[in-house]
């Protein structure tokens, strides 16, 4: 199946084994996506399992980008997920914890440039980080990333470039 | 370097620019070093980012997420939900319906700014989707500082009454209050056919940031602070 949907069908919405197949050709970008998001591995599969479940019970419609309707239910069950920890464990600072890479300080020393890198991915805020989340380890194109996030083109392409210019940046003060 | 070659180089490095547009950018990248040096190290970042997230390629993957995957001969075969890893979590169904509703009602039910703009930018974080009094969703994309010390807060705004078209707005708090500095109009259609990425409707938003944002944007921790801290 390819992964563009011929609108012109008239099917409001991919069958199961549609979706199936548009999750198994992509999986390896989406299990990377949600592991953006999670930082833990097992947790990244918890959510994937989460989203292809939703997604085979709901269907994708015909009428948006798959990618990135995928990336969205994605991104909103994983907040939906950070929330209700927030409930169960209080009001305390989760997204610092989340923050932290645990498996950074298992790297060697030779990778410290690397791991400067990776910290300041971390650091960078939200809306450049999700961008470049979207664009550069999901492979969204700029087109997808507006649709999954609600925002124009310009934004995004604007966004990428800045975190980019960010990131460059630091590790030059570095 | 200024920020129309970073964009450009950026768009470059994602595929995004046109035929015409690329051959520019090859004919500089051979010529200006600057430009070059800039260019690769945009590549290192690229593959420093995808190296960090491919390590999840090596994780086998779970059996109960493979057996979904797999394809059923029945194309109408209902999932077996209790079989399946909602394990995780479904028990918390309850606690994120709350939250999720318990939004709007709070907007609503204090004192007669509440559930208005002012009051969401005032108090709400990044990231959220709001529910306003009168049923406009909103939702805070980021906050910063601009060139006067002032806070500015960028959102998204769905008009019931126009739920094709919403505003992309920044606003800035000043001494009397939350002042609109620029607005662009996203169409909500579907966007199913090619666009090129640039001359966009918030070219408007993109270009005012560039002259009046002072800080980077800050983080959830940061704007939390500084919420608390407001009036």
């Amino acid at each position: 199946m390819s992964n563009v949907v011929n609108i012109n069908t008239g099917k409001k919405s991919l069958s199961q084994n549609e979706v199936r197949d548009f999750l198994s050709t992509n999986l390896n970008e989406f299990r990377r996506y949600a592991f953006s998001l999670t930082k833990d591995m097992n947790d990244a599969d918890d959510l994937i399992q989460t989203v292809v479940e939703r997604l085979l019970i709901k269907s994708i419609p015909t009428n948006v980008q798959p990618k990135a309707w995928f990336c969205r239910v994605c991104r909103n069950a994983w907040i939906d997920e950070l929330r209700s920890r927030k409930v169960r464990q209080g009001p305390e600072d989760i997204e610092e914890s989340q923050l932290e890479d645990q498996s950074v300080a298992m790297r060697p020393a030779s990778q410290i440039k690397q791991i400067a890198l990776e910290n300041s991915i971390e650091k960078l805020a939200e809306p450049f980080k999700t961008v470049i989340n979207l664009v550069v380890v999901a492979g969204l194109s700029y087109a997808e990333a507006a649709e999954s996030l609600d925002v124009p083109i310009g934004t995004i392409m604007s966004r990428v470039a800045r975190a980019r210019k960010q990131l460059i940046d630091k590790l030059g003060h570095d | 370097m200024n920020n129309d070659d970073v964009t450009l180089l950026s768009a470059y490095l994602d595929d995004e620019l046109s035929p015409d547009e690329r051959s520019d950018i090859e004919a500089r990248l051979a010529e200006d070093e600057a430009f070059s040096d800039l260019f690769v190290n945009m590549g290192q970042l690229n593959n420093v980012i995808l190296s960090k997230y491919s390590t999840m390629d090596d994780k086998a993957l779970p059996a109960e997420l493979e057996a979904l995957l797999t394809k059923s001969s029945d194309n109408t075969t209902p999932l077996n939900l209790q079989k399946s890893g909602m394990r995780r979590f479904m028990p918390l169904a309850a606690a994120i319906a709350t939250v999720a509703i318990a939004i709007p009602l709070y907007l609503n039910q204090l004192n007669n700014t509440a559930g208005t703009v002012e009051y969401a930018l005032n108090t709400s974080p990044s990231g959220q989707e709001l529910e306003l009094a009168d049923e406009s969703v909103m939702i805070i994309q980021m906050s910063f500082e601009n060139n006067q010390t002032q806070l500015c807060r960028e959102y998204i705004l769905k008009k019931p009454e126009s739920a094709k078209v919403s505003e992309q707005i920044i606003s800035c708090k000043t001494d009397s209050g939350w002042h609109t500095m620029v607005v662009a109009k996203i169409a909500q259609a579907n966007i199913t056919g090619f666009q090129t990425a640039s001359g966009h409707s918030a070219d408007a938003i993109e270009s005012w940031l560039d002259t009046n944002m002072s800080s980077d944007a800050y983080t959830l921790a940061q704007e939390k602070l500084i919420l608390s801290s407001q009036d």
